[in-house]
């Protein structure tokens, strides 16, 4: 049976910085284009939250056997992601979960293991691949134009009829100089020489594409769409000639306005090529990072494929919902550059825990008396027909309408804009909730009784040294 | 089971209240020393007289038991209980203290209440830092109440000139009132143009932090 990509998913954070105004930040020669860049409640394991509901969008979340997380910006080093972005998903418990870490190319190397994993064992049949990365460059120096923000989802499922079959993947090991992130010293990203480490990543990425043409008998003219990781669209189009691949099957569309996103990378450049997908259309996928993995697909249905594409926000979805930050003081705040008193308040790593059902998984409660459903879980009493322990369980929805409201100008925690809408929110399908409202321009004349909203899971606090998670709501992207 | 309530069986003998305001000079101590001198030389009585206190307070700063009763006003270990029920924790020490007296376990009893907010060591209102669920949001005082008004203005019609001729009226009251923090009449205009706290509540909507 073949194993390919069954769905996929993708997460662009609401805001876009212009390259100008890192270079009028710093009198650096002026480059365009903009890059993505997460919001001060978000990080490497919000987005990938994000891309896996974008990605699960119509699919059962406890039919899948497996989440793999890859991100070189893991928000622990002891504790895995995979299993927190597991249960946040609400996937089964007797799964595998397992965080891959420390390579710009660890996305790639996840997907290759998943079909590894499928491969091996008769019960694993489909494994969540997601990768997602918050990397933060250096300000003043060059990086800032590239290294951007952002997550992106491919279920990678053994299925008779897959939309994209893998059809072979192949490695290579390389110790190079840099570029390098100590592991207790370094908040940046740091290098020897940028000259060096382009010469590694055309020297990688060149070979191992090379090698599974070779391996699989096919020219560079046989592939179709070709998405492999780059930081430079100028080395890209390097690539591009070396590699001999035709006019307009090198993606490289995405730099311009999103940069260099880190492990999503290869998985964005492919995602954003699968538009107008062709029957039997030849892909590879390549990702780089001390080594390199190149991935060959191939489109085996089209129409699936593009059913997929219709009822997801994916990558244009999210690309077209996007805004302009219009200071590039923002961008240092929000990613904590500055000393400054950061919101603090109580932390109970035990309380979260055992409410991880309501706060992490989102489910509420169902009156078996009188049918009304109440949040959150471990209420013991209805609301409204006072019958003491009648509740069930229940999902409840990620959308939902306005039912009241305040601007609260009385606020700790960072925020784009205050004052913070906070929101008493009629869920659909029942349920009713208050939630802070992130990412919204001008509250004072864009929040509205009646208004459309869908949640977002995002960091609320450290107290404690501990990652404190909720949802938020946002106004409406179209996440499905 | 017939319900007799209270009525006719409890009274007020005396009562004070210390001035509204910042007052930086001083202390939670000396404010309930204050307003107990104060209703005690009102009744008349003398404070041995009185055998048991409730004493309202919601921040745990400004104090949290009612030990506290005993460390200022010296009532030789009568015993006191902190009443704690968020801005209603005043009036249910006044509560229970009714319903000690009509229970016929006390003769005379002192109900009281103090906080001292500027004293928390921050500015702004007192945050949600050390009681609560982690997760959940947290809205201000101003906050919670003004999710009413906004779906008030939306199913009744109401408005923000509405709110304003509310601020109005006490301020004039507290024109009248020598204990009255804001001692100045306003107009409707300023009311409604007062920078907000937590949208539609403005400032002249919301109590000032004492």
């Amino acid at each position: 049976m073949p194993i390919g990509i069954k769905s996929y998913g993708a997460y662009l954070p609401k805001y876009m910085l212009p390259r100008e105004l890192i270079g009028k930040a710093w009198e650096f020669p002026v480059v365009p284009g903009t890059k993505a860049v997460a919001m001060a409640d978000e990080d490497s394991l919000t987005m990938a939250v994000e891309a896996g509901l974008d990605c699960l969008a119509g699919f059962d979340p406890k039919a899948i056997d497996g989440l793999y997380f890859a991100s070189t910006t893991q928000v622990y080093t002891e504790k895995d992601s995979a299993s927190l972005i597991a249960t946040i998903l609400d996937m089964r418990e007797n799964i595998v979960t397992v965080d891959f870490t420390d390579s710009t190319k660890a996305g790639t190397t996840a997907v290759a293991r998943a079909v590894d994993t499928i491969k091996a064992n008769k019960d694993i049949k489909s494994i969540l691949v997601i990768a997602s990365d918050t990397r933060v460059p250096e300000p003043s120096t060059m990086w800032e134009y590239g290294v951007a923000d952002g997550a992106a989802a491919l279920l990678i499922a053994e299925e008779d009829s897959i939309p994209i079959s893998i059809e072979d993947y192949y490695s290579i090991s390389a110790n190079v100089t840099g570029p390098w992130k100590r592991a207790e010293k370094d908040k940046f990203i740091r290098t020897f020489e940028v000259k060096m480490d382009a010469q590694f990543y055309v020297q990688s990425i060149t070979k191992v594409m090379a090698e599974i043409l070779k391996r699989n008998n096919l020219k560079p003219e046989d592939i179709n769409i070709a998405a492999y990781y780059y930081d430079n669209p100028r080395l890209h189009g390097r690539i591009a000639k070396m590699m001999k691949f035709g006019q307009g099957v090198a993606q490289n569309s995405i730099f311009f306005q999103i940069g260099n996103t880190g492990t999503p990378m290869p998985f964005m450049v492919l995602i954003s090529a699968l538009r107008r997908p062709k029957e039997g259309d030849k892909i590879i996928m390549a990702g780089f990072g001390d080594g390199a993995d190149a991935i060959l697909m191939q489109v085996q249905d089209r129409n699936a494929l593009r059913d997929v594409g219709k009822s997801r926000l994916g990558f244009i979805g999210h690309q077209k919902s996007m805004a302009i930050l219009k200071n590039y003081n923002k961008f240092i705040d929000f990613k904590e550059l500055l000393e400054k008193d950061r919101y603090s308040r109580k932390s109970s790593a035990v309380t979260i825990w055992r409410d991880t059902a309501s706060v992490y998984k989102w489910y509420g409660l169902k009156c078996k008396a009188c049918g009304a459903i109440q949040y959150p879980d471990m209420l013991r009493s209805c609301y409204i027909c006072r019958a003491d322990d009648q509740l069930e369980p229940i999902k409840l929805s990620l959308k939902g309408t306005i039912f009241t409201y305040t601007l609260d100008h009385l606020v700790g925690g960072t925020y784009l804009d205050i004052p913070v809408p906070r929101c008493v929110v009629d869920l659909d399908n029942g349920g009713r909730v208050l939630l802070n409202m992130t990412e919204i321009e001008k509250p004072e004349e864009n929040v509205k009784i009646g208004m459309r909203i869908e949640l977002t899971f995002r960091k609320e606090h450290e107290s404690a040294d501990f990652k404190n998670y909720y949802w938020k709501c946002r106004p409406e992207r179209g996440r499905p | 089971m017939v319900r007799k309530g209270i009525k006719d069986q409890v009274a007020i003998i005396g009562c004070e209240m210390t001035k509204y305001g910042e007052l930086w000079d001083k202390n939670q101590y000396d404010l309930l020393f204050e307003a107990f001198q104060g209703a005690i030389k009102d009744t008349g009585i003398k404070k041995d007289e009185v055998d048991a206190s409730w004493l309202g307070i919601f921040y745990y700063f400004t104090g949290l038991s009612g030990g506290m009763i005993d460390d200022i006003l010296r009532l030789d270990g009568k015993p006191a209980t902190r009443t704690e029920n968020y801005c209603a924790s005043g009036m249910d020490a006044f509560r229970n203290a009714s319903f000690a007296i009509a229970a016929g376990a006390y003769d005379v009893v002192l109900a009281c209440g103090v906080e001292k907010l500027m004293d928390e060591g921050s500015s702004g209102l007192p945050g949600f830092k050390i009681f609560g669920h982690p997760l959940y949001p947290t809205p201000s005082a101003p906050a919670m109440f003004s999710m009413a008004a906004t779906r008030s203005f939306h199913e009744y019609g109401w408005t923000k000139e509405d709110l304003a001729r509310v601020a109005v009226k006490n301020h004039d009251n507290g024109a009248h009132h020598p204990k009255a923090h804001f001692r100045s009449p306003i107009s409707i205009e300023a009311a409604m143009k007062a920078p907000m706290i937590a949208d539609p509540l403005g400032r002249f909507d919301c109590c000032a932090k004492v």
